[in-house]
């Protein structure tokens, strides 16, 4: 006797009715993250055996390079750090200023970022999706929503993390927003990724808005996903049509989405305060001390009122 | 002559789709990357059309799976595109196995448009620009390479019948 199971048709409305279902899980409601996180887990190895010629070809072209271009790129790499050195020192110069007038504005606003780099292993093949996939997973702390950046500027955050790897969004992708500020006088907007690698959509600002081609744009902090000032673009392009209500701005992107191999990520700082407790952050008493100061300072500079006001009070006026 | 065991059938249909998936994932420059033929739905349409008793949309839903995973598509999103070409495969495997080679290249031309399309048509519900241009020259180079997908399938397969 032969045991016959439903149709094929039958089947098919079945697998696709499952298809489709699956669909909504994940796009609606999130659901099927744990499994995407283990079925992902397990296709690890196909991953780095993928990646494999490409580490071999670089491998290879590095060991075949010629003792001149070594010294070439020593040399320039010698110049690069010495102007970064200058420039590391007037930031830490910054930096402590920039600390002095937040412990006197009593911020709370922490700086300092908890850094885990991580290497880009895959890119997603999707023109309009930018997606790339890191080297790093939950086994170091990275987890979904912190920020990615390069040794330039933002590059967007992790959307998904499994055990060994994690998976980021750019900033450009067709879905992704960020909130920014213009450096130079502080206007916030929100920037729109439109899936091009070169471009960022500005629409929301007024036409009176003070802007001009070049300014840089940082995160703004706003909704308290990415930290404050961390380069995002520069202004490209600004259309001004006054029969609209607001600017069509352009902004390109500072990171090097479509280069960077090595990236950062921001890690969540639970130990700040832990930190800020053993560094030299003036304490409450050296902080009234400074305030006495400034205060007394301030009397120094707001000087009495001049006797002369009364003199010319007419009621003292003599004739 | 030979007849292969499930076992043996379903080993093969893993090494296949192991390297169909190597081939999908490998990074290539982006001119050439758009481009990449869809080894995935080529691999899933030679076993539903010429081992339609051992494959069915079981193995393809986990195969577009494997693919949606390795690729960070929506789940199921791949899988439906897939689940519809065995469909079609399935339903007419012996039609399509005494077929000339020319005439099932222009089904399979035919099968991964519909994929594509299918692939599209979710990527624009999710409002996320698509590439409809890549998308149809990827299937006519895999349309195109359907002849050495044969070729090397049955290589795979023969293998075993030569050592026996």
């Amino acid at each position: 006797m032969f045991l016959r199971g439903p149709s094929l048709s039958v089947r098919f409305i079945l697998f696709t009715s499952m298809c489709i279902a699956l669909m909504l899980l994940d796009s609606r409601y999130q659901q099927l993250e744990k499994i995407r996180s283990a079925a992902s887990t397990m296709v690890y190895p196909l991953r780095v055996a993928a990646n494999t010629p490409y580490k071999f070809s670089n491998w290879f072209s590095n060991s075949l390079r010629t003792r001149k271009d070594l010294r070439q790129e020593n040399s320039q790499l010698r110049l690069s750090q010495q102007t970064s050195q200058f420039e590391l020192q007037r930031f830490q110069q910054l930096e402590a200023e920039n600390h002095r007038l937040r412990v006197l504005l009593e911020s709370a606003q922490a700086q300092e970022l908890n850094l885990q780099m991580a290497e880009i292993m895959r890119v997603s093949l999707d023109p309009g999706r930018h997606h790339v996939i890191l080297n790093q997973g939950a086994q170091l702390g990275i987890n979904k929503g912190q920020v990615v950046i390069d040794a330039e500027g933002l590059m967007g955050q992790i959307i998904r993390t499994d055990l060994l790897q994690s998976e980021a969004v750019l900033i450009t992708d067709s879905n992704h927003v960020t909130p920014i500020e213009v450096n130079r006088n502080g206007l916030r907007n929100i920037a729109y990724g439109n899936g091009d690698d070169k471009l960022l959509h500005l629409p929301y600002f007024a036409q009176n808005s003070e802007l001009k081609e070049g300014d840089l744009l940082v995160t703004s902090g706003l909704g308290g996903r990415f930290p404050v000032g961390i380069p995002v673009a520069k202004i490209m392009k600004i259309n001004r049509d006054p029969s609209k209500t607001f600017l069509d701005v352009y902004a390109e992107p500072i990171a090097a989405l479509d280069q960077s191999r090595l990236v950062a990520v921001v890690k969540n700082d639970d130990n700040f305060e832990r930190r800020k407790a053993r560094t030299k952050i003036p304490t409450d008493t050296n902080l009234d001390t400074t305030r006495t100061e400034i205060a007394k300072a301030d009397t120094t500079i707001a000087k009495p009122i001049p006797e002369e006001t009364e003199t010319l009070n007419p009621t003292n006026v003599s004739h | 002559m030979y007849q292969f065991s499930s076992r043996e059938i379903n080993l093969r249909i893993i090494l296949s789709v192991l390297i169909a998936l190597l081939f999908t994932t490998i990074p290539l420059v982006d001119a050439v990357n758009f481009y990449r033929p869809l080894f995935i739905p080529l691999i899933v349409l030679y076993w539903a059309i010429f081992h339609p008793i051992n494959f069915g949309f079981g193995k393809s839903l986990l195969i577009g799976i494997s693919l949606e995973v390795l690729q960070s598509l929506l789940i199921g999103q791949a899988s439906i595109g897939l689940v519809c070409i065995v469909f079609f495969a399935l339903n007419n495997s012996r039609r399509l196995q005494l077929a000339a080679v020319p005439q099932q290249m222009l089904t399979v031309l035919f099968l991964l448009l519909f994929f594509q399309f299918t692939q599209v048509w979710i990527e624009n519900i999710l409002d996320r620009p698509s590439d409809y241009y890549a998308r149809g020259i990827a299937a006519l180079i895999s349309a195109i390479l359907w002849p050495g997908i044969i070729y090397f399938m049955r290589g795979l397969i023969l293998r075993k019948k030569k050592s026996t």
